[in-house]
């Protein structure tokens, strides 16, 4: 800690001297001036916890240099000295802000007295403004935190609701607002009068009545039926440090989206269980029937049906495959591996193995020999697939005797795979349903074909995942064609 | 009996035409079958038959039990036993049964039976419901 200075100012040398010395003594660093002017300079340039001022000086006067000194610092501490000590002159400079007075002559312990109380004084005063300023500081602070949060609250994406105990509304940020589908909340109303959602005042009441430190949860929805929000509500008690049930906070969650993914997964679910089953309980039958002795007498309707469950068995397998299949290219964040890839080449291939397939079902494949050369950025797996696919349909929904034509070329930046076919032809009504995940045209015709439901879900998600579309012209009873269009990388690579 | 029993199967489902079919026919029945109502009302006026299995979902929802009441009117089916066939209590949770015991006229059918339902029992079912007549003298 530094040292006590004292300023000593006094046009008598006697005075100045016997101060130094006496203070000095009393281990205070002393300084001394003259006049009103040089105590003012020393004042200015250095700290001095006491200033003795003489009253009447040349120059300025002890009252003029007190008011000097108090503008400079309003904590400055002046003991007065004077030779005419009256009570008229110490009371005008103490309520000029001087802290005591001294009459000469003095005594050396008069002087120290003083001094001490002074100093006293001086360090009260010093400590005072240390804990002013601390404490505007933690003002300070403490306005800046509580618009942080406020703007932390406001940027929630989650609606933020505090209720008192007396059910009025204390707080709530722009997403309860938005949530709620409200304009305002006025602050201090009662929940149960501004809030319009039945559900939610519930909620409130309820949390209000619960002691312990338990979260409700519920969910509501709000709007229109076909502009629905689905809300989570979450309610808290908010109680102090001796378990007073302070209010309510609530945190308001828009789960529409989510919602929305439970019911398609559940859904899902819900077809694929089913088209597991059909094929599996057919199968049974078969064995049933045969292991029963019923088809023993007739080896060829036995055969026949060992042959239709082997049909059914290798329906499961690709449905199977199929669902991977849709599952992996839901996946978007998997990463594909995309090359360039000869359309020309795979689409050749793919119609090569049909060959044999069309053959079984009395079909012609009719493809030009010489396809012109496209490239495109793909995935070559995935190009064979969704080629497979066309080629598959266009076979299995055709009739004996009718055609599949295969044609290659390009329209404006898009390579254009068209696949026609002969064959049953789709409902107008159900061509928007096609590609939906086991949607399958049911007709006396197409009864009997054996399919997973998901062989357009996949050609439409290959389509997407290459930017990529699919064009469907169907005439019931003539044929179909399926048009796959890819963007164009490059001719004649 | 000189003449087989004729039963007739009205389902969409193949498959189970097929196993229900070779189980029955096996056991000594003439079977007959349509795949849709239409198809089976048809063949029920045309051949009579002393038994009717009916799917309750083809290819509308509820066109089976349209059939089976469609049946109930017709003078020549209307004393015809009728099972309906249905999957609907593994998918819905929905056991129709019961109902079916106690509300005839709003089933319009003599049994209700789930699938899968292993062809031993369905020709146990079969032969109940032929040996005894739900009417008695309903020979035409």
């Amino acid at each position: 800690m530094s040292a006590t200075r004292i300023l000593v100012i006094d046009d008598e040398a006697g005075i100045r001297e016997g101060c130094r010395r006496v203070l000095t003594g009393e281990g205070f660093e002393v300084d001394t001036a003259p006049d009103g002017e040089a105590g003012l300079e020393l004042f200015r340039a250095g700290q001095y916890d006491l200033m003795l001022v003489d009253l009447r000086m040349p120059g300025l006067s002890g009252m003029e240099l007190l008011e000097a000194l108090r503008g400079l610092d309003p904590d400055a501490v002046a003991v007065i000295i004077t030779a005419y000590a009256s009570l008229d002159t110490a009371v005008e400079a103490t309520k000029r802000g001087a802290y005591d007075y001294l009459a000469k002559p003095f005594t050396p312990d008069e002087l120290t007295a003083v001094t001490m109380r002074a100093l006293a004084h001086r360090r009260l005063l010093v400590e005072a403004r240390r804990l002013r300023e601390q404490r505007e500081r933690d003002l300070l602070a403490l306005a800046g935190e509580q618009s942080r949060l406020r703007t932390i609250i406001d940027c929630m994406a989650d609606g933020l609701l505090v209720i008192n105990r007396d059910r009025q509304v204390v707080l709530f940020n722009p997403a309860a607002l938005r949530i709620l589908r409200q304009d305002e909340l006025p602050v201090g109303a009662l929940a149960s009068e501004c809030l319009n959602v039945p559900e939610l005042v519930a909620v409130i009441e309820a949390t209000l009545q619960t002691q312990a430190s338990t979260r409700t949860q519920r969910e509501f929805s709000i709007g229109p039926a076909h502009d629905e929000t689905a809300v989570r509500v979450i309610a808290a008690p908010v109680v102090d440090e001796k378990g007073e049930g302070l209010g309510v906070i609530a945190v308001l969650r828009d789960v529409t989206a989510l919602k929305e993914v439970e019911r398609v997964k559940a859904s899902f679910v819900n077809m694929v269980s089913h088209e597991l089953r059909a094929p599996l309980s057919a199968m049974r039958g078969y064995l049933d029937v045969i292991l029963e002795g019923f088809a023993s007498s007739d080896p060829e309707k036995e055969r026949k049906m060992l042959e239709r469950a082997r049909a059914r068995t290798d329906g499961l397998l690709s449905l199977v495959d199929d669902l991977l299949t849709v599952s992996r290219l839901d996946q978007v964040h998997v990463s594909r591996t995309l090359e360039p890839v000869s359309v020309t080449d795979v689409l050749s291939d793919t119609v090569q193995l049909f060959a044999a397939e069309a053959d079984k079902h009395q079909v012609a494949i009719e493809c030009a020999p010489n396809l012109a050369q496209f490239t495109v950025m793909a995935n070559r797996e995935e190009l064979q697939e969704l080629f497979t696919n066309l080629l598959s349909n266009a076979i299995k929904y055709n009739r004996p005797g009718g055609s599949v034509s295969v044609k290659l070329d390009t329209v404006g930046e898009h390579i254009r795979v068209a696949v026609s076919d002969t064959g049953v032809g789709i409902p107008a009504h159900a061509i928007a349903d096609l590609g939906r995940e086991f949607f399958r045209v049911k007709t006396p015709e197409t009864r009997e074909v054996i399919g997973t439901g998901l062989g357009l879900s996949v050609v439409k998600r290959i389509l997407a995942a290459h930017h990529g579309r699919l064009d469907i012209a169907s005439e019931e009873g003539k044929g179909s064609t399926f048009t796959a269009l890819l963007p164009k990388l490059g001719e004649g690579v | 009996m000189s003449t087989p029993q004729t039963i007739l199967i009205v389902d969409d489902d193949l498959d189970f035409i097929a196993v229900a079919g070779a189980a029955l026919e096996a056991s000594g029945y003439r079977v007959v079958t349509a795949e849709d109502a239409g198809r089976g009302f048809e063949m029920a006026v045309a051949e009579g038959p002393d038994l009717i299995l009916l799917d309750l979902m083809m290819e509308e929802t509820d066109s089976g039990v349209r059939l089976a009441h469609q049946l109930r009117r017709d003078p020549i089916t209307q004393d015809t036993p009728v099972v309906i066939l249905t999957a609907v209590r593994k998918a819905t949770g929905f056991d129709f049964a019961p109902i079916a015991r106690q509300d005839y006229d709003w089933i319009g059918a003599d049994a209700w039976i789930e699938k899968p339902i292993a062809p031993r029992e369905l020709v146990q079912l079969a032969a109940r419901l032929l040996e005894t007549p739900r009417k008695e003298g309903d020979a035409p």
